[in-house]
């Protein structure tokens, strides 16, 4: 169906339907989040940057999600075997899939989230996630593989959502950044350069609107500028070292710094 | 009789007017004075300079200056006119070198004249003035002395339309299709009939232009960051977002450079655009585009001349330079334009003359 994706990715996407298919009457309860759901806002096929994800993220409401059956037996019952932390999942050829419940909503507890009816290794909790619970579309996800027809309508998280948690995500690890921030620098980058502001704007208003996810994306804001909003912010350089050797380093950094400017410029003006 | 003479042709009409000036100066009676008068300079009618002539006696006489670097006989009556509202005043026409016969029709309208090889004529009846000394009767600079260079615009838009046409060209006709004077065609063809770069038979008819050594040669004289004015921007939101604008703006443009060759040529996806554009500013403007400090994918250049946007082809509804332009800008461009450049020149000398006109008739290499 399209061949011009990276192998990784068409994998990727594979691992990703057979978790789906895990889920069952969950699905429901799951929104797509991470690279995967902002490749799908930010276009697929038209970065200079190779898509070099190979993990899939799914977010759970534990609000909405049934006490049967337990995802943990579907998961294994689909091949899936437990990773290091709690929510990790382990698929074909070794690809991750990450169970996810927003910080908020995932009850006591340090990592594991805790979900009535199901194990405590099932999801794991994640602080910024709160913003896809509230900013979510209904997208159909398939395969890029000709032989492989699976196809579900599931939730994904909207962009302003999805740039909040990555936001979260670069911050918390601010202090010893890995070479893995670089790519989520990068998809940063991709959201603003792809949505237009004023539409990522108005998925801020509404998170902001709503008790969950308003004290995120409000400090999201405050990080966008702290990593992003200056030439020597640690977003920009990480975004310099995601883009080096497949684009000018140079042209991605001051773009990336003018995007953020005329995000952070339209959200003041809104007072957001 | 001192007088300020030059040989050196004056490299402006600024300088003509100082010569002019300094000459007037040194001709006056000790007794008069002359005085700039700035504020009786109206742009419309096109005097470049203002002088009052001061007697002894307390009369004025207002002298206006007109520079001009070259002056047909021709064109006397008519810029005499344009300085008729001025009213009771002498005018004074300078130039490089006025001819006899230029000299003569500037008496018998009542005008005086100055060139820069010592002819000069003022001539004033109240306060009563009259100053007159020969020059040079022949130009020491001649137009018609061989053509050493293909700088400028003429040169631009005769390379361009023996690249783009096909010969024969005779020289009237080709003057009009690459819409300049025949005297700058029969000179430009002249320099590069001796250098071998076309063929004409022996009514003057050209017979061959070799597109590529005519290109080679013209960029010995052309380059597409020194000949236009260009400016960097940058489009944050990324090439292929460019170019959607492109295809929708209600403005003239060429677009020239990598992002033109790599349709033609299996090269590298461009990483600047380079656009010829009317005014830098209001496309900068239009489309949004940002002056960044470091790193730019724009550039914008207003061009040494309107034939970049001659005879321009489209691929995907964006408007792209002819390919002769375009191997001319890459072949001076930055970075690794050059090699591009080459690439284009090589499908230029193997291209039939639609594929040039429509390149997108060409196969991609």
């Amino acid at each position: 169906m399209a061949p011009q994706y990276e192998d990784e990715y068409v994998k990727a996407r594979t691992v990703l339907l057979d978790a789906l298919g895990a889920l069952g009457d969950h699905r429901s309860s799951a929104i797509l989040v991470g690279a995967q759901a902002i490749y799908i806002h930010a276009g697929e096929a038209t970065f200079g940057m190779a898509p070099y994800t190979t993990d899939a993220d799914i977010a759970i409401n534990p609000r909405s999600l049934n006490k049967k059956p337990p995802i943990e037996q579907a998961m294994k019952n689909a091949g899936f075997r437990h990773g290091e932390q709690p929510g990790i999942w382990l698929g074909t050829d070794n690809i991750q899939v990450d169970l996810l419940v927003p910080e908020s909503v995932g009850g006591p507890g340090r990592r594991s989230a805790r979900l009535e009816g199901h194990s405590k290794r099932t999801a794991r909790k994640v602080d910024g996630l709160e913003g896809v619970l509230v900013e979510n579309q209904i997208e159909t996800i398939s395969s890029f593989r000709a032989d492989d027809d699976r196809r579900f309508d599931i939730l994904v998280a909207g962009p302003a959502a999805l740039l909040v948690a990555k936001l979260y995500k670069v911050w918390e690890r601010r202090a010893e950044p890995r070479r893995l921030e670089n790519k989520d620098a990068a998809d940063i980058f991709r959201l603003l350069q792809a949505i237009p502001t004023d539409k990522l704007i108005a998925g801020l208003a509404k998170l902001r609107s709503d008790p969950i996810a308003a004290t995120v994306s409000a400090n999201a804001m405050d990080f966008l500028q702290r990593l992003f909003g200056e030439t020597e912010g640690l977003g920009i350089n990480l975004l310099r070292a995601a883009v080096e050797g497949l684009d000018d380093p140079d042209v991605a950094a001051a773009s990336c710094l003018e995007l953020a400017k005329d995000l952070i410029q339209a959200a003041n003006d809104l007072g957001l | 009789m001192l007088f300020h003479v030059t040989w050196n042709r004056p490299k402006s009409e600024t300088e003509l007017l100082a010569i002019a000036r300094k000459n007037l100066v040194s001709r006056l009676p000790e007794t008069w004075k002359l005085i700039e008068r700035k504020e009786l300079r109206r742009s419309r009618a096109r005097a470049d300079l203002v002088l009052e002539a001061k007697a002894p006696d307390g009369g004025k006489g207002t002298i206006l200056l007109v520079a001009k670097r070259t002056l047909e006989p021709r064109d006397i009556p008519r810029l005499l006119d344009r300085l008729r509202s001025y009213g009771d005043v002498v005018p004074l026409v300078v130039s490089d070198f006025l001819t006899p016969r230029a000299r003569e029709i500037l008496t018998e309208c009542g005008a005086g004249y100055g060139d820069a090889t010592g002819n000069f004529r003022l001539v004033m009846s109240k306060p009563a003035l009259f100053i007159e000394s020969t020059g040079a009767s022949r130009d020491p600079w001649p137009e018609d002395q061989p053509l050493k260079s293909l700088k400028g615009a003429a040169a631009g838009r005769i390379v361009r339309a023996l690249c783009d046409f096909d010969p024969p060209f005779a020289v009237r006709e080709f003057a009009k299709r690459a819409a300049v004077s025949a005297a700058s065609a029969s000179r430009v063809l002249m320099l590069l009939d001796r250098e071998a770069l076309v063929e004409r038979d022996e009514r003057g008819i050209v017979s061959r232009a070799g597109r590529v050594e005519l290109i080679r040669r013209w960029i010995r004289d052309y380059s597409m960051i020194k000949s236009n004015r260009v400016e960097s921007f940058l489009e944050p939101r990324g090439i292929s977002v460019l170019i959607s604008k492109l295809r929708a703006a209600k403005f003239k443009y060429a677009v020239t450079g990598s992002l033109a060759a790599s349709w033609l040529a299996p090269l590298a996806p461009p990483r600047t655009v380079a656009i010829f554009v009317e005014n830098i500013s209001k496309v900068a403007a239009a489309m949004d585009l940002r002056r960044a400090d470091s790193g730019s994918n724009v550039m914008l250049l207003e061009p040494f001349d309107p034939v970049v946007f001659a005879r321009t082809w489209d691929r995907d509804g964006v408007r792209c330079a002819a390919l002769s332009q375009l191997a001319a800008d890459l072949l001076t461009g930055p970075g690794r334009d050059p090699a591009e450049g080459e690439e284009i020149l090589k499908r230029i000398g193997s291209a039939s003359s639609q594929e040039l006109r429509d390149p997108n008739l060409l196969k991609r290499s």
